[in-house]
């Protein structure tokens, strides 16, 4: 394999090629059908050589470097794959589209666990007062429950997404929330806000993927190219501004100069030096065109020109080291070779080993698109115009018109934060939070959610006969409830003992695993090749641990309640 | 007056105890066999039954020690008592009756160990039970007694003998006077309540009004607040007969319905309140279950997860 890279990578040099993206899947999809894919780590590594600029190759190897605890690899694979997302424009994208799905499916699983959680939180003291509504009644409290219930169940049996559900369901419990708490509920509707514009920037950028993708013209590193678009066209699907413009133009000569177009090629670099901007990379290929063209002179010319611009990038110094040896002025090479031969095996992510490079081979400049990051999560006005009929407001806001939800959420938190407001000066149910006993309360209730009898700790009461009965009831079907919460909503116990924070904190480490498991489970199963194999192995590690999550929220939660209930002398201990 | 006559009463050996005495009512009445047994100063037992029941007193040195009442008389056992008057939830007092007997320990003893009552409570009660159960007895007019001597040790936890003649007179008392203050309240059942805005002088009250007085917030029975108080059935009426003098309490008739033992409407809410949640929490179940269903169609079905994976496509 390495015989056969290191001549795949001299051609390579001659085209000015510096990558060969489509290599690894190749290898690896054969390696799938032959039942080798298991010992394909070598394999690949090596490849990693011909093919720097494959994000999914450096993700796959880093991801079996850190399964296999190898950690000096997996730091320099680390080091490959950032190098690999700041020159491969279609890395970059997808990776910033990943980013942007893996927060947006974290921010509904913490919408959906904390609006469910904080409606179950309120469930008993809502209960209360809406029975409060039917005392003409001879069983109030079973109406209650009941409408309770359809409350809860309404958004589902009518289908609404997840996003319009959760604010539904915190707008109805602020009134009974803790500080905490309520904390907790104004995160997830903010959070669904960003979901909600995250759709808008996926609605802008999704076009750019057929583009983007294999022998489109951002693609142009090692594929097959299909046909050179007019940088006009690209402009269409490219986010607005010059950056993006130039970025194009950039890929367009860089496919012309693989092709062998030089003339092209040449002319289009020397269009973009007189626009001026960071001209390091284009003086840098034009010489090389220029030297392909027999312009020997010119190209050192350029190259000494992208070396004065950009001394620290290696590649115009390395090109013209080779030239001053091809032309045999010895003197000027042995004065810039260490400089030359230095810079050269420092371009992450490009294995560059100047000892094998003893055939005249030049270094392109790949299209600079580290540098477009600040620009494309830049929120713009097209962010907002694509959120409303984007895939996310379909999936997720439903059935709340796309110009309606920001107003819908703002609606939801304000009323959510009115409803507390009203709850400090009309009289409304406040729920011991150890015993569970409902009382009629005004005013801030967060120094009464816990009853007297509980900070008393005189257990089932200061009465014996009928008042402990049924002080007793109260305590174990609480408990009960609690319990019941804490296992279907990891959390809900630690919430339910006063740990406002720090179950936030879980819920979002909960949502986090949860929203990896999302996003890795889809490209696991749909994508192929090298993304597919480590998805897989991400979606099940992601499971693992939002299990572990939940079974230890689960037990985290049952035991801070059995701790609130012991210390208020109400957990059957010390009664 | 002949004391012991055959057939009547006779004496015999049997499973290592000495029948000493034994024979029916109608002939020789209870307070006489009482009188005979404290006065030789004699250690045994004392079954007197009657009424379908059997009530056993046990004496040392012709003092009663303790008794048993028949166990289908539940509301004179010692763990209903302490459980109407509060002392005992009714599931504890299941669990103490489940646990005593491998360690074969009495109720009494068992509760003082574990610390649900102290000793002087143990003893006020059952120096109540004592005075119920001979009071029971007194009013038997037909029924069988039978004494069996051995010797009896009265328990270190239980309280001092009790001297029959001394409660031999009270038993008289109430049965001259019970009927006379029961007929000031309603026939069939009744409640009472302390009346609203009155302010009352606990120093002007005797012992038992004051003790009863406290009980009133303690429940609306009569039975109930006497067992709170700890005062048998003619204390508990004089007492209250007293207050209803003084115009502190108030009493009303209970409906024919409404007389529903409170224990039992209390345990029957119970029941239901148990039901009624777990119908809730089941129906909370299934609409956890939907909800799942929905999070699944929401974030993880094959229209989300093609959302999801567009990322995919940029590589």
């Amino acid at each position: 394999m390495e015989r056969e890279v290191r001549e795949l990578r001299r051609a390579m040099f001659e085209h000015s090629i510096l990558s060969m993206n489509a290599v690894p899947d190749r290898i690896f999809d054969r390696a799938v059908r032959e039942g080798w894919n298991r010992r394909s780590y070598a394999s690949l590594r090596a490849v990693a050589r011909v093919a720097p600029l494959s994000v999914p190759l450096w993700s796959w190897l880093a991801w079996e470097d850190a399964a296999r605890f190898r950690l000096e690899a997996f730091l320099s694979d680390v080091v490959g794959l950032s190098g690999a997302l700041r020159q491969y424009a279609p890395g970059v994208l997808g990776y910033a589209v990943w980013v942007v799905l893996f927060a947006s499916a974290s921010a509904c699983w913490f919408a959906l666990w904390a609006s469910l959680n904080l409606l179950l939180r309120a469930r008993p003291a809502m209960t209360s007062d809406v029975a409060r509504l039917f005392k003409a009644l001879p069983r109030p409290e079973i109406f209650s429950s009941g409408i309770v219930l359809a409350v809860f169940a309404a958004p589902i049996a009518f289908g609404a997404g997840i996003a319009a559900a959760a604010v539904f369901w915190i707008a109805l419990s602020g009134a009974y929330l803790r500080r905490a708490e309520f904390v907790m509920g104004g995160t997830a509707i903010l959070l669904l806000a960003g979901v909600f514009l995250c759709g808008g920037f996926l609605e802008a950028v999704q076009p750019i993927a057929g583009y983007a993708r294999q022998g489109g013209w951002l693609g142009v590193e090692g594929y097959y190219y299909r046909e050179v678009p007019d940088s006009r066209d690209a402009g269409r699907v490219l986010p607005t501004g010059p950056q993006w413009e130039r970025m194009a133009r950039f890929a367009r000569a860089r496919a012309e100069m693989q092709r062998g177009n030089l003339r092209t090629a040449e002319s289009l670099w020397t269009g973009l030096i007189g626009e001026g901007g960071d001209l390091a990379d284009a003086y840098n290929n034009r010489g090389i065109v220029r030297v392909r063209l027999g312009r020997t002179r010119e190209g050192l010319a350029d190259f000494e020109a992208a070396a004065d611009r950009t001394p620290e990038s290696g590649r115009a110094e390395w090109n013209a080291y080779q030239l001053y040896l091809q032309e045999l002025n010895l003197e000027k090479a042995a004065r810039i070779q260490p400089a030359a031969w230095t810079g050269i095996r420092g371009l992450a992510p490009f294995d560059y080993r100047a000892e094998e490079m003893t055939h005249g081979e030049m270094v392109a400049s790949p299209l600079p698109a580290g540098d477009v990051w600040g620009t494309l999560l830049t929120v713009r006005e097209e962010g907002f115009r694509e959120a409303r009929g984007s895939g996310f407001h379909r999936l997720f806001f439903r059935p709340v018109p796309g110009e309606w939800v920001l107003a819908f959420l703002a609606a939801g938190g304000a009323w959510a934060g009115l409803w507390k407001l009203l709850s400090r000066t009309i009289w409304m149910n406040s729920v011991c939070r150890s015993c569970g006993a409902s009382t009629m309360i005004v005013g801030s209730r967060e120094h009464a959610d816990v009853c007297n009898m509980c900070r008393a700790q005189v257990g089932k009461g200061i009465r014996g006969g009928e008042e402990a009965e049924r002080r007793g009831l109260s305590i174990s079907l609480h408990r009960r409830y609690v319990r019941a919460c804490s296992v279907l909503f990891p959390g809900a116990g630690a919430l339910w003992a006063g740990k406002g924070f720090r179950t936030m904190l879980y819920g979002a480490l909960l949502s986090i695993s949860a929203g990896l498991f999302t996003v890795s489970w889809g490209a696991g199963r749909l994508a192929g090749g090298l993304i597919g194999d480590m998805q897989t192995d991400v979606w099940r590690a992601a499971l693992g641990a939002t299990a572990l999550l939940w079974l230890f929220g689960v037990a985290w939660g049952w035991r801070s309640f059995d701790t609130l209930q012991r210390d208020h002398n109400v957990a059957g201990e010390r009664l | 007056m002949a004391f012991v006559r055959y057939p009547a009463a006779r004496s015999q050996r049997r499973r290592g105890k000495v029948v000493a005495v034994q024979g029916k009512i109608a002939d020789f009445g209870i307070p006489d066999i009482f009188q005979l047994v404290s006065s030789q100063g004699k250690d045994g037992s004392l079954a007197i039954s009657g009424n379908g029941r059997v009530t056993t007193f046990l004496f040392s040195g012709g003092r009663i020690v303790d008794v048993q009442p028949d166990r289908r008389e539940s509301k004179s056992l010692l763990g209903t008592m302490l459980r109407d008057a509060g002392y005992l939830t009714d599931s504890e007092l299941k669990r103490v009756l489940s646990s005593r007997w491998p360690g074969g320990k009495k109720i009494g003893e068992l509760l003082v160990e574990r610390g649900k009552i102290s000793k002087e409570v143990l003893a006020r009660y059952l120096l109540l039970q004592v005075k119920e159960c001979l009071f029971d007895v007194l009013t038997l007019r037909e029924g069988e007694y039978r004494f069996e001597g051995f010797v009896v040790h009265a328990a270190a936890w239980a309280g001092e003998p009790i001297r029959a003649d001394v409660l031999l007179m009270e038993g008289m008392q109430y049965l001259d006077e019970y009927q006379r203050y029961r007929e000031i309240f309603p026939s069939g059942g009744f409640r009472v309540a302390r009346k609203r805005g009155e302010r009352a002088d606990p120093y002007a009250f005797s012992e038992g009004e004051r003790i009863l007085w406290k009980a009133l917030d303690f429940s609306d029975d009569p039975e109930r607040i006497y067992r709170k108080a700890c005062l048998t059935g003619l204390e508990g009426i004089k007492a209250l007969a007293a207050l209803l003098d003084r115009g502190l309490i108030e009493v009303s008739a209970t409906e024919p319905g409404a007389g529903v033992d409170p224990a039992r409407r209390l345990r029957d809410e119970i029941a239901f309140r148990r039901r009624f949640d777990a119908i809730r929490m089941a129906l909370w179940g299934a609409a956890a279950a939907a909800a799942a269903v929905w999070v699944f169609r929401g974030l993880l079905s094959r229209g989300a997860f093609r959302t999801f994976a567009a990322w995919v496509d940029f590589f």
